[in-house]
């Protein structure tokens, strides 16, 4: 597997969706390519934070009110 | 009344349940793509009132109970590009930031993390908005690629296509803060 290969499958690659022979290639590869594997891990850390600091909630009071508003309107039809 | 169905001829209270039960499974998704899209917490609250109101009164197109999620959330997504196409400008209030998640108790703990989601925040906030979407929904909702093509309305291969763009994206910017 040629880098321009990889990064074209490097989303499939962090999601575990290549099949086994292309993932057998990628790993193969990121074995002998520091550009691709310092790609690969800045992309999971992007991956991993944004799940753990990218989310944003809303307050129990935001979400009492915004459902109450919703029932009231159910009942007016 | 399963949570997930409602018929035609549901009774107020049924109604109310179903919504209910909609609302508490699926809040936090939409106001998380609510927010991502109009960039303001007051409008995404609009936005997902107006998506669930939409929803309730729509129930009955819901064919799948399976895909209330997604169904709900394609209402979200399009509601909340209404919104900002009838804005002009976006708002970005930078008290919002207290908005954004984090347990952490220690103080320095608590600096360190704002810090941090303060850097995505505002990586995140420079992708144009349909790698944003796709990327909140993909790595923020972590929903599977197919679900994320079901709300953005386009193809599978385009969604990762997004995702991957906006991954690339926020790699770079973040290159050296992370």
């Amino acid at each position: 597997m040629q880098c321009s290969e990889l990064a074209a499958k490097l989303t499939d690659f962090i999601d575990g969706s290549l099949d086994p022979a292309e993932e057998a290639a990628a790993i193969e590869h990121l074995a002998t390519c520091g550009e691709c594997e310092a790609v690969l891990a800045g992309t999971r850390s992007v991956v991993a934070l944004a799940s753990e600091h990218a989310r944003v909630d809303l307050s129990g009071d935001e979400r009492d009110r915004v459902l109450s508003r919703v029932l009231a309107a159910g009942r007016e039809g | 009344m399963d949570s997930t169905v409602r018929s035609s001829d549901a009774s107020p209270d049924d109604s109310d349940r179903w919504v209910t039960g909609l609302f508490e499974a699926n809040v936090g998704a939409a106001f998380n793509v609510a927010y991502r899209i109009t960039w303001s917490r007051t409008d995404a609250l609009d936005v997902v009132q107006d998506a669930f109101i939409k929803a309730m009164r729509r129930a009955d197109q819901l064919r799948e109970p399976t895909k209330a999620r997604s169904w709900l959330l394609s209402i979200t997504y399009r509601e909340a590009l209404s919104m900002l196409r009838s804005r002009r400008e976006t708002a970005t209030d930078p008290s919002e930031l207290d908005g954004l998640s984090g347990s952490a108790q220690d103080p320095a703990d608590v600096v360190a993390r704002r810090e941090l989601a303060a850097l995505i925040d505002a990586a995140i906030m420079r992708l144009a908005e349909p790698l944003r979407t796709a990327f909140v929904l993909r790595d923020v909702e972590e929903l599977p690629i197919a679900e994320v093509a079901e709300i953005l309305g386009i193809g599978v291969s385009a969604s990762k296509m997004r995702v991957a763009r906006a991954r690339e994206q926020l790699r770079v910017a973040l290159e050296g803060e992370i």
